[in-house]
């Protein structure tokens, strides 16, 4: 009891107005801030690499002889330490080595490279994803919480309907009318609609909260008192409510919705409704090498551990944003 | 809210949702066969149709799969299979996370049950298809259909209600036990567990599986297209493979029938166990 009310103390000390972001950010715990930091700064960098280079994702590589192997296995007749040499000369499922840190895809290609260029693909994405999440879900809970009476039952009763039919079900309804509509020419659109569509059917999940937060909000003595002195509606409703209340929620739910959509682009293609050839996509790149996985090689369990990685990082980023906004709003 | 009204709510909710997902395929672009035959298409056109679709699938038309065979007795074959999947992913998870939670309250700080916390909350971030790729990997479900490949396949697809049940029953037994009902409860003699799980874990046990059903169908989807099994989800792959009308409409119609009922029939239970609703 003494040491927990000794630590309280000590965090609520720390978390005093005067001691500022760092306070905050030290309050979180130093492991969790590392960890968010590095991963932060490895997706970044794989991000900024595919603008700042060029390189060819699609370049597949030739066995040379100079070549230095990370691994003392034996070479096998016609192969390369984990890998095969094709009669073209093409390393396939190639160990990690000088030349190619991460090893050779199932067609020779450089795997970092690919996975660089799989994050930047997922990460655009997933902002279109995001965006499209925050448009309909701010505007739909707006219209319920702020509408008493008929529209805010529709609402309501629409957000249920929504919620209970699987969004991948949702979504690949949408692929037959949007793959129809979008020839394979344009194939990034097509997941750039898809994508828009994800986003759009999960809003009701931020429009439920936003209407939850502005009916409890509306009969507080700030807005009321907001309303007398003759602010506008939008006003309340934009700067008091939706910035100062709503915000800490809106980005929690961007992070979540984040990992969500990169999850969903991922099933997407692999399941062979999303991206295809040319385009580099971490869904794309475990479809094509998931018959590596019944030979034991180890290159699709890097594009499994990246894909967890970046969906694990923007669930723990949610919940890290979660603690920093709470403690923000605590401190008033 | 009574039975009737609930009933009546979810066939309004239920054609609103078929004729909507009716019209947007039926005015889809490019090519489609409508009830088997590639006819002109219209808006106009579309409510006639979707009332002449509607009569034929109340009296069990539902229509024919390229294969010939009838979609309604192939949908028959299937949904029992994909619902033992979802059923059994619910369950095991459902004990599974029981037996962490409970422990978890007991032993706080055992080193195996905080662990065991830790790798629940990592289970969360892993994609359903790289687990299933890591049962495969390791050659632990092979698709014969033996006990080991059903186990393995709920386990695949249970993983994100196992975390849903286990941050909600965890929560709630720690709000329930502490109270001030609970307490009263306890110190007239009567036993602490019986007032908390009626009234707090009950109704987040039924609260949790209604909100992860829908998820998990989602699931099976992927489970059922990765280990080639014949359930609704590898229907709903072939049919937008195929841009299948029929199939991609009965599909639907079948999981909207199934998801509608489970999510009124929750809110009916919801008011039976909530005495806050309930009075």
């Amino acid at each position: 009891m003494t040491n927990l009310s000794l630590s309280e103390n000590w965090r609520q000390a720390r978390l005093r107005p005067d001691n500022g972001v760092w306070a905050r950010v030290r309050s979180l715990g130093t492991l969790r801030v590392v960890f968010v930091v590095t991963l932060s700064v490895i997706y970044a960098s794989l991000f900024l690499i595919t603008f700042l280079a060029d390189i060819d994702p699609h370049e597949r590589f030739r066995y040379n002889k100079d070549i230095v192997f990370n691994e003392d296995s034996m070479l096998a007749p016609g192969g390369v330490p984990g890998g095969v040499i094709e009669s073209s000369g093409v390393m396939v499922y190639a160990s990690p080595n000088e030349e190619h840190w991460l090893g050779n895809d199932e067609r020779g290609r450089d795997l970092l490279v690919r996975l660089a260029y799989g994050a930047r693909t997922s990460l655009t994405t997933g902002l279109v994803c995001v965006t499209f999440f925050l448009i309909a879900g701010t505007s739909f809970g707006v219209i319920a919480g702020y509408f008493e009476g008929r529209w805010h039952s529709l609402f309501v009763y629409l957000f249920n309907i929504v919620n209970t039919f699987p969004i991948l079900l949702l979504l690949l309804l949408a692929v037959i009318v949007i793959g129809a509509t979008v020839g394979v020419e344009f194939i990034f659109l097509r997941i750039y609609l898809l994508m828009a569509c994800l986003g759009f059917f999960s809003s009701p999940k931020l429009a439920e909260l936003i209407r939850g937060q502005i009916s409890s909000l509306k009969e507080t003595a700030f807005v009321q008192a907001s309303v007398a002195l003759g602010l506008k509606p939008y006003q309340i409703i934009g700067k008091h409510i939706l910035w100062y209340e709503c915000r800490p929620l809106i980005v929690v739910q961007s992070a979540y919705m984040m990992g969500q959509a990169i999850l969903v682009e991922t099933t997407l293609t692999y399941l062979n409704f999303g991206l295809e050839y040319p385009m580099v996509s971490w869904g794309l790149m475990f479809r094509s090498m998931a018959g590596g996985i019944m030979t034991g090689r180890f290159q699709p369990v890097i594009v499994m551990a990246a894909i967890a990685l970046a969906v694990y990082f923007f669930h723990y980023l949610a919940g890290i944003l979660n603690d920093l906004l709470a403690t923000e709003e605590r401190r008033g | 809210m009574s039975l009737i009204r609930i009933l009546v709510q979810s066939v309004i909710k239920l054609i609103g949702v078929t004729s909507l997902v009716y019209v947007v395929l039926y005015c889809a672009p490019g090519h489609i066969a409508i009830h088997g035959v590639e006819k002109e298409r219209s808006l106009g056109r579309a409510a006639i149709d979707y009332v002449e679709w509607g009569g034929k699938v109340i009296t069990g038309d539902w229509g024919y799969y390229k294969d010939g065979r009838k979609i309604s007795e192939r949908l028959k074959q299937h949904i029992p299979r994909t619902l033992l999947l979802v059923g059994g992913s619910l369950v095991i998870s459902l004990l599974l996370s029981l037996l962490m939670v409970l422990a978890s309250l007991y032993w706080q700080h055992m080193v195996l049950v905080r662990s065991s916390i830790t790798i629940i909350n990592l289970l969360s971030g892993i994609h359903i298809i790289v687990l299933s790729y890591v049962f495969v990997l390791f050659d632990w479900a092979r698709p014969n259909e033996g006990f080991s490949f059903w186990l393995l396949i709920i386990l695949a697809l249970g993983n994100g209600a196992l975390v849903d049940y286990f941050s909600v029953l965890h929560s709630q037994f720690d709000k329930a036990l502490s109270q001030d009902y609970v307490s009263a409860a306890l110190a007239r003699g009567a036993d602490r567990f019986r007032h908390a799980t009626r009234y707090e874990i009950l109704l987040a046990i039924v609260e949790a599986t209604s909100s992860r059903i829908p998820a998990l169908i989602g699931g099976t989807i992927i489970v059922e297209y990765i280990f080639g099994y014949n359930g609704i989800g590898f229907d709903i792959i072939k049919a937008v493979e195929n841009r299948h009308f029929d199939l991609t409409m009965g599909v639907t119609t079948a999981l909207a029938i199934l998801l509608i009922g489970i999510s009124d029939m929750t809110q009916f239970v919801r008011q039976r166990l909530d005495p806050k609703l309930h009075s």
